[in-house]
C-alpha cells in the first residue's frame, strides 16, 4: 500500500491512540469486576446494560476490519455487484432478530451447545457444536490477523515483509492478554468504543463524500460510474461476472454470507449475554439497525471512493480494494482523519478477535471439556482454568496459522468461516428452536455433515489449488468449480438435520418440546421466574 | 352490567378472576397492574367453572357481618374497575349471552381464529392495550394456539425480507438487462431495489417492535404464569 503522507507521522499516534484504548479499557474492566473467578463473569460479563450499550456492543462485536473496509472497497471496485454482500449481513441480522435473538439467549447459558444441549441429549451436541464453533473461530480469527498485518503494517509505515508478522505476533498477544485478563467485561468495553468510533467515522465520511457532491446522490452516481472505467454498466448488475460458473460463485457466496451472519458463534454468544428476553429484543435491534445504516453508509462510502479517487487508483493501491476507506479518508481528511481511521481498524481487529477468541475459548471448556468429557461434572473453577488455557492456545495457534499464511491468498478464509456457521450452525439452531420433530441424531448429523462437506469442498475448489492465485498454486486438485461451498453444503446441512431427525429411532417423533416451545412463544426460559 | 345487587351468577368472569387475585381493594392500581392481576388469578384457577365456583363459595361464605360487608366492597370494587375499564362486556361473541360467564369457553376450538375479534369487540379505545391483555388472557391456560398464531407473523415477515433478497439477487444474475432499465436518472431497476430492500429491512426491524410489544409480551406473561401453575415439576 503506497499512502502518501503516511510513512512515521502517523505511526506514532496511531499507536499511542490504540494503546490508550487497550489500557484504558482493560483497566476499566478489571476494576469494575468484583468476581473475577466466576465462569458467568468470564463467559458473560456485565449483564446490567442498557438495551443501547447491547446494542453497540453487538454491533462492535459484528463489524469486522473486512466489514469496515473490504465492503466500501468492493463496491468502489464492482458497482452494483458489491452491493448484495454489502446487504447480506442487515438481511440476516433482521432475520436473527425476528427468528431466533429471544428464543436462543433463554434457551443457552454461554455457548451454542448449551442451547442444543438444553432439549437435545448434551453430550454429543456438545462435542459437535463444540468442534463446529472451534473451527469457525479459529479460520475467522486467522482471516482477521491475516488481514490485520496486511493492511495495518503499511498504515503504521512498515513495508518490510518481517513487519507484517511482527505487527500480526504483536496484536496477537495484545488479544489473548485482553481475554485472558478481562474476559467478556473488557470485550465488551473495547466493542463498545469501536463501535462509537465506527458510527462516528461513519456518518462523517457519509457527510463529507455527499457534501463534495453538492448533496445529490444522483451526482454521486453519475460520477463514480463515469470515474470507474466502467461507464452506466458500473451502476448495473454483471461487470464481475465473466461466465456461468462466477455467477454461481458469486450466489454461493452471497448465500454463505447471507445465512452465515447469522449464525456467527461469537455474535450469538455476544447475544447470549443480555440479561432479559424484552432487552435481547431491543439490542439486537439496536445491532441490527446499525448494521443496516452502516450497510448504506458503506456503498455510499464505495460509491464516494470511486467517484473521487477513481476505480483504477484504488485497485492500483490495493487489487481487491480494501485501502479503498484509507485513501478516502487521506483524501477527505488528511493526516487527522487517516489517524483516526486507522485506530478504528485496529480498535476493530481487537474487539473482534477478542471474542472470537473468547468464544473459542468457551467451546473448548465449555463444550468440549465440560460438556462432553466431564459430561457436566466439572466444577467452576476447574471449567474456568481450562477456559483461560483455551484462551492462549487458541490464540497461539492462530498466530502460528496467521504467521504461516502472511504471503499466501487465503482471502476464501472468511466466505468459508461464513458458509461453515450457515451450513452446520444454523440448520440446528433453527431445527432445535421451530421443530418439533428434531431429535439429536439430526443435530449432529447436521453439525458434522455442514462442516465436512463445507472444509472438503473448499480444498477441492479452485480456492486452495490449481490456479495462480489458489492458496497452493503449483498443484492442481480442483474438481469442484466454485470457491465458496455454500451453495452446496448449505441445502446439504439443513437436508442432513431433516433426514437425522426422521430416521432417529431413539427419539422417534422429535425430542421432547413442550419447554423449548413455551421458551421460543415466550422468548423467556420459566425458569427465570 | 350487573349492578352491586344483582346476583353474584351474573358477574363476568373477569370480576370473579380480579375479586380472587392478590389485590387489596383499599389500594389504587394502573389498569395494567389490575389486567396482570385478572391474568395471574385466572391462570392458577384450573378452568372458568371453578374459578367461578370459588367466586360464589367465598361470597357466601362469610362468617361474620364485617367480612360479609368486606366481601361485599370487595365485589363492589372489582365490579367497578372492570367496568371502568370497559372488560366487562368481554367476552363478547355475536349470537352468544354476554351474561353467562362461562359461555365463551365452550368456544375453544376456535380461539386461534377469532384473536383479534376479540380484542376489537371490547368496549372504549382508552382500554385498548388492557383489553388486548384480557383478551389474551383468556385463553385457556395451556392452550398454545393463540401464541402459535401471534408468532406464525414474524416468522412470516422474516421469510418476506429473506425472499425479496433472494429474488433480487436471482434478477441481478439472470436478467441483468431489466435490472438495467432507468427509473430516475441514475437510478435503475436493480438499484431501486437495493433502496426497497433497505427500506423494508428497517422496516421490519422498526414493526417488530411494536408488534412484540403489543401482542407478544402480555402473552408471554400469561404463558409464563399459567406454565408455571400447570407444570411446577418442570422448573425444577
Amino acid at each position: 500500500m503506497n499512502i502518501p503522507q503516511s510513512e512515521s507521522g502517523t505511526a506514532f499516534p496511531v499507536i499511542l491512540i490504540f494503546t490508550l484504548i487497550v489500557v484504558c479499557t482493560l483497566f476499566l474492566s478489571v476494576a469494575s469486576n468484583s468476581d473475577r473467578d466466576s465462569l458467568d463473569e468470564f463467559y458473560l460479563g456485565n449483564r446490567r446494560l442498557s438495551s443501547v450499550g447491547n446494542g453497540l456492543a453487538i454491533f462492535g462485536c459484528y463489524m469486522s476490519a473486512a466489514g469496515l473496509l473490504g465492503n466500501p472497497g468492493l463496491i468502489a471496485l464492482n458497482g452494483y455487484d458489491g452491493i448484495p454482500y454489502v446487504l447480506a449481513p442487515a438481511v440476516a441480522w433482521s432475520v436473527l432478530l425476528l427468528l431466533v435473538a429471544e428464543p436462543y439467549r433463554a434457551m443457552t447459558r454461554f455457548t451454542v451447545g448449551d442451547c442444543l444441549a438444553r432439549r437435545l441429549r448434551p453430550q454429543p451436541t456438545h462435542l459437535a457444536s463444540g468442534i463446529a464453533t472451534l473451527v469457525i473461530s479459529l479460520l475467522y480469527l486467522t482471516a482477521q490477523l491475516v488481514g490485520a498485518g496486511t493492511l495495518a503494517a503499511p498504515v503504521l509505515g512498515m513495508h518490510e515483509p518481517g513487519a507484517q508478522r511482527a505487527i500480526v505476533a504483536f496484536l496477537g498477544l495484545v488479544m489473548i492478554l485482553y481475554v485472558f485478563v478481562g474476559g467478556m467485561r473488557a470485550a465488551t468495553l473495547v466493542q463498545q468504543v469501536k463501535a462509537v468510533l465506527l458510527v462516528g467515522a461513519g456518518l462523517f465520511l457519509v457527510l463529507v463524500v455527499l457534501s463534495r457532491f453538492g448533496w445529490n446522490p444522483g451526482a454521486l452516481l453519475d460520477t463514480a460510474a463515469r470515474h470507474s472505467g466502467f461507464g452506466d454498466a458500473f451502476l448495473r448488475p454483471g461487470i464481475s461476472f465473466h461466465d456461468g460458473t462466477s455467477k454461481l460463485d458469486s450466489l454461493s457466496l452471497q448465500l454463505a454470507f447471507l445465512l452465515g451472519a447469522a449464525a456467527l458463534p461469537h455474535v450469538l454468544m455476544r447475544v447470549g449475554t443480555v440479561s432479559t428476553g424484552p432487552n435481547t429484543r431491543r439490542s439486537v435491534q439496536w445491532a441490527t439497525l446499525l448494521i443496516t445504516s452502516f450497510s448504506a453508509a458503506a456503498t455510499l462510502i464505495g460509491f464516494g471512493a470511486a467517484g473521487l479517487l477513481g476505480s483504477r487508483a484504488i485497485s492500483a493501491d490495493d487489487p481487491s480494494g480494501n485501502t479503498a476507506v484509507v485513501l478516502l479518508a487521506d483524501f477527505l481528511g488528511g493526516p487527522l482523519l487517516l489517524t483516526f481511521v486507522s485506530c478504528l481498524l485496529f480498535a476493530t481487529i481487537v474487539a473482534v478477535a477478542a471474542a472470537l477468541m473468547l468464544t473459542a475459548a468457551a467451546s473448548l471448556a465449555h463444550d468440549i471439556y465440560g460438556g462432553w468429557f466431564k459430561q457436566g461434572t466439572a466444577s467452576e473453577r476447574s471449567e474456568l482454568l481450562v477456559a483461560r488455557i483455551g484462551t492462549v492456545l487458541v490464540g497461539a495457534s492462530a498466530i502460528l496459522l496467521s504467521m504461516c499464511a502472511q504471503d499466501l491468498n487465503v482471502s476464501f478464509l472468511a466466505g468459508l468461516a461464513f458458509a461453515i456457521a450457515a451450513s452446520a450452525v444454523l440448520p440446528t439452531i433453527l431445527f432445535n428452536l421451530w421443530w418439533k420433530g428434531f431429535t439429536t441424531r439430526g443435530a449432529v448429523w447436521s453439525v458434522y455433515g455442514g462442516l465436512l462437506s463445507s472444509l472438503l469442498l473448499v480444498a477441492l475448489s479452485p480456492a486452495v489449488s490449481g490456479n495462480p492465485t489458489a492458496l497452493l498454486p503449483h498443484v492442481d486438485f480442483a474438481v469442484f468449480p466454485l470457491r465458496n461451498p455454500g451453495l452446496v453444503s448449505i441445502p446439504l446441512g439443513f437436508l442432513l438435520g431433516w433426514l437425522g431427525s426422521v430416521f432417529d429411532s431413539r427419539e422417534p417423533g422429535g425430542a421432547e418440546y413442550a419447554q423449548t416451545e413455551i421458551i421460543v412463544l415466550t422468548g423467556a426460559d420459566p425458569k427465570e421466574g | 352490567m350487573p349492578s352491586p345487587d344483582s346476583f353474584a351468577e351474573h358477574d363476568p368472569l373477569t370480576v370473579a378472576a380480579l375479586y380472587l387475585s392478590g389485590l387489596d381493594h383499599g389500594q389504587l392500581y394502573s389498569p395494567m397492574e389490575v389486567t396482570r392481576a385478572i391474568s395471574r388469578a385466572y391462570a392458577t384457577s384450573q378452568d372458568p367453572e371453578s374459578l367461578i365456583l370459588r367466586y360464589r363459595q367465598h361470597l357466601v361464605g362469610a362468617r361474620s357481618a364485617a367480612a360479609a360487608e368486606d366481601r361485599r366492597e370487595r365485589r363492589a370494587w372489582a365490579l367497578r374497575m372492570v367496568a371502568d375499564l370497559s372488560l366487562d362486556q368481554w367476552p363478547v361473541f355475536p349470537g352468544r349471552p354476554a351474561s353467562h360467564a362461562s359461555a365463551p369457553f365452550s368456544d375453544r376450538t376456535s380461539s386461534g381464529r377469532t384473536f383479534s375479534d376479540r380484542t376489537s369487540s371490547v368496549g372504549t379505545a382508552a382500554s385498548e392495550p388492557a383489553a388486548a391483555a384480557v383478551a389474551e388472557v383468556f385463553q385457556p391456560a395451556g392452550d398454545l394456539r393463540g401464541p402459535r398464531a401471534a408468532r406464525r407473523r414474524p416468522v412470516l415477515v422474516a421469510i418476506a425480507v429473506l425472499a425479496l433478497y433472494l429474488v433480487n439477487a436471482t434478477l441481478a444474475n439472470e436478467a441483468p438487462g431489466l435490472a438495467a432499465v432507468s427509473v430516475a436518472g441514475p437510478v435503475n431497476i436493480g438499484l431501486a431495489l437495493v433502496l426497497m430492500q433497505l427500506a423494508i429491512t428497517s422496516g421490519a426491524v422498526l414493526w417488530y417492535r411494536r408488534y412484540a410489544a403489543a401482542r407478544l409480551d402480555p402473552l408471554s406473561a400469561h404463558l409464563s404464569s399459567s406454565y408455571e401453575n400447570q407444570h411446577p415439576e418442570r422448573l425444577r
